[in-house]
């Protein structure tokens, strides 16, 4: 072994994709783990839905579970573990807010856990945020691929945001599944007896129901706002373009594809293939980038930087853990403490990926 | 210049030596997180520990290989010795906290099985710290049944080991003797059902219960006479509604409450309208202790098997 340790030579991080070649990992990674991710999920999750259900029954620790779904919660919930190692073991990312990383988890976390009100409200402003965090990551892609063709960080940023929050907004407000989004929101005000106080009817009953019943105007108003959004999009784009600005297939390419996978299972496939193949996708991408851009610093935690096969190992460990979280947060996790801890994790995901991923002060 | 050679080799000496003790520290930490990985699967997705002894036994598993990975790695780690042992200490402290928790999560649920006691006039259930009066001319079946199960690999012919999640038990009957017996006419009867259950406070539980009520109005000929609602009996929160099948006059008062992480369903059924105030006495004869725990002060339990 110290024959290894002798001969091994110099250890050097991978080298970047060039950067006129405008991808983040490489041509492969790139197509495979970002880009065509969703097509990737789409792939995956339609074999699983055209089987029968009682293929994917299995039996873990004598209750029966429908595997599609214990993979994709499992899977999400990784995910958003995964955030702490960006944000946590990156000494470099963790330095600059101490306070964001250490006294606001540790406060929700005790919130939620002694207040189950507070833990209902939590885990539905979770709900929602979701939907914009995710929205959110497509953006934070695109802004990437535009860098990597050396476009000021600014140009079409607010643009930019738009569309991802329409391509992903859009379909959930006017989809077919807007109602099962509305009753998820609502199960986790369960906590709240409608009873006893008219703000608890407000928010249980009356504005579900409001929003359930004028559904139509809310997708008449999606399509009347998106439609011509579009339209000034491409043409802002091309005036900028004339203008110097480098155009990015591969951002092109992320918002046709995310668009075309979002307004398909949203609006014509069940709720359950829509939140399985945009949760698949949406996490894939995450695992991709941070595997990538910590890869690193993954080697350290784990410590495997002293073997040939490091970076490998590395991912293993931290693919191996996150999936070991998501398996007892979704299986397990039935407890006031658990619950906050998987709450917790959510909100600070949601929250940290928007300040950890700076474009413009050069974190990735 | 001499001096200068052996000072700048001794350095050299050493950093070697620290690089191998360190590469083989590398390797027992993975060998480490193997096992814990190992361990932590074979918890989860093996085959359902039989026994509470065979359960202990995998949870120290899981826990030996989470001492060597954690362990290892911060005693590998660039911190001061003092850091070092209170992060130690921290991470052993929750890993034996959520170790006693699981275990004692397996073991009420093997414990809820055990068959009841009559003590001094009165129907125990050890295990989950409950009790009730056993009423005058009454008789008891004691042995626990699983009625609902989703397991596929139950064996009805031997007393399950333990109620699972998804299953339901009925942990009692108590059927009264008639003093007057009518053919044909059941005799009154107290049922004590459990299932796990978990709810976030007195009103989700209420919730819950609203929709095993709406469920008995879809029993043709059903009407309901008390609608759910909060009742506190001797001390104890219970939730309670009441039906009536209208033709055989069939009452049926079904009782809730929460004991650690189940739920009791106390089913209190007659066609005879003199027993209702019966259930009433019964009601308040309930004693509900808190569930034993490992982690409770000063007792502690005595394993069930």
């Amino acid at each position: 072994m110290s024959t290894t340790l002798d001969t091994a030579p110099p250890r050097t991080s991978p080298p970047p994709p060039s950067a006129n070649s405008g991808y983040i990992i490489g041509p492969v990674a790139d197509w495979v783990l970002i880009i065509g991710s969703p097509i990737v999920a789409l792939l995956i999750a339609c074999p699983l839905y055209i089987l029968p259900e009682t293929t994917f029954h299995v039996s873990i620790q004598s209750k029966t579970i429908d595997a599609r779904q214990l993979l994709i919660v499992s899977f999400i919930n990784a995910h958003l573990f995964l955030v702490y190692f960006r944000s946590h073991a990156n000494q470099n990312i963790f330095r600059l807010y101490p306070l964001r990383f250490l006294a606001v988890p540790l406060c929700t976390f005790l919130l939620g856990w002694a207040s189950p009100a507070a833990l209902g409200i939590m885990g539905l402003v979770a709900v929602w945020w979701d939907v914009y965090h995710s929205s959110l990551q497509t953006f934070g892609f695109g802004r990437i691929y535009d860098s990597k063709k050396k476009n000021d960080a600014a140009l079409g940023r607010s643009l930019d945001y738009w569309m991802n929050l329409l391509v992903y907004l859009g379909p959930v407000l006017a989809g077919a599944h807007f109602v099962d989004h509305l009753d998820q929101g609502t199960r986790r005000l369960g906590f709240l007896s409608k009873e006893e106080s008219p703000w608890n009817d407000l928010f249980v009953q009356q504005t579900p129901d409001f929003l359930k019943t004028h559904q139509f105007y809310l997708a008449a108003a999606v399509l009347a706002v998106g439609v011509p959004f579009v339209l000034y999009y491409l043409y802002a784009y091309y005036r900028m373009s004339q203008q110097g600005y480098q155009v990015s297939w591969q951002k092109v390419w992320l918002l046709i594809i995310t668009s075309v996978v979002s307004i398909y299972c949203w609006g014509f496939r069940s709720f359950f293939d829509a939140f399985w193949v945009m949760n698949f996708f949406h996490a894939l991408q995450y695992f991709a980038i941070v595997a990538f851009a910590e890869q690193k610093n993954l080697k350290q935690v784990f410590r495997v930087d002293q073997f040939s096969m490091g970076g490998v190992l590395a991912v293993i460990w931290v693919v191996s853990f996150c999936m070991l979280y998501g398996f007892w947060s979704s299986t397990f996790a039935s407890q006031n403490w658990s619950s906050s801890l998987v709450v917790t994790t959510s909100l600070m995901h949601f929250w940290y990926d928007g300040f950890i991923w700076s474009v413009k002060k050069k974190q990735v | 210049m001499e001096t200068s050679t052996k000072q700048s080799v001794a350095p050299v000496a050493t950093n070697r030596s620290n690089d191998v003790r360190g590469y083989w520290l590398d390797v027992a930490i993975q060998m480490g997180f193997v096992w814990f990985l190992a361990a932590s699967t074979w918890y989860v997705l093996g085959p359902d520990a039989q026994s509470i002894s065979e359960h202990r036994q995998r949870l120290i598993l899981v826990g030996l290989g989470y001492a060597m990975a954690v362990g290892l790695w911060i005693m590998g780690s660039r911190q001061s010795p003092i850091t070092k042992m209170v992060w130690l200490s921290i991470l052993f402290s929750i890993a034996l906290l959520a170790g006693l928790n699981f275990a004692w999560e397996f073991e009420i649920s093997a414990r809820i099985m055990e068959p009841a006691q009559v003590k001094q006039g009165r129907v125990v259930h050890e295990g989950i710290g409950l009790s009730y009066a056993m009423l005058p001319d009454s008789r008891g079946d004691l042995l626990p049944v699983i009625t609902r199960s989703y397991s596929p690999d139950t064996d009805k012919s031997k007393l399950p080991t333990r109620l699972q999640e998804g299953e339901m038990a009925i942990l009692s009957q108590i059927m009264l003797t008639p003093k007057s017996p009518q053919p044909g006419r059941m005799p009154s009867s107290i049922t004590v059902k459990a299932q796990h259950y978990w709810a976030r406070n007195l009103n989700a539980f209420i919730r819950d219960i609203r929709q095993h009520e709406a469920k008995k109005l879809t029993i043709p000929n059903s009407r309901i006479i008390q609608q759910t609602h909060h009742s506190n009996i001797a001390g104890i929160d219970l939730v309670e509604f009441e039906y009536e099948i209208v033709p055989q006059h069939f009452f049926s008062r079904q009782v809730y409450l929460r004991a650690g992480p189940f739920m009791l369903n106390f089913m209190l059924d007659t066609v005879n309208e003199a027993d209702r105030r019966l259930f009433d006495e019964f009601l308040k004869s309930i004693r509900l202790d808190p569930i034993p725990s490992y982690l409770s002060w000063p007792t502690n339990p005595a394993p069930a098997k």
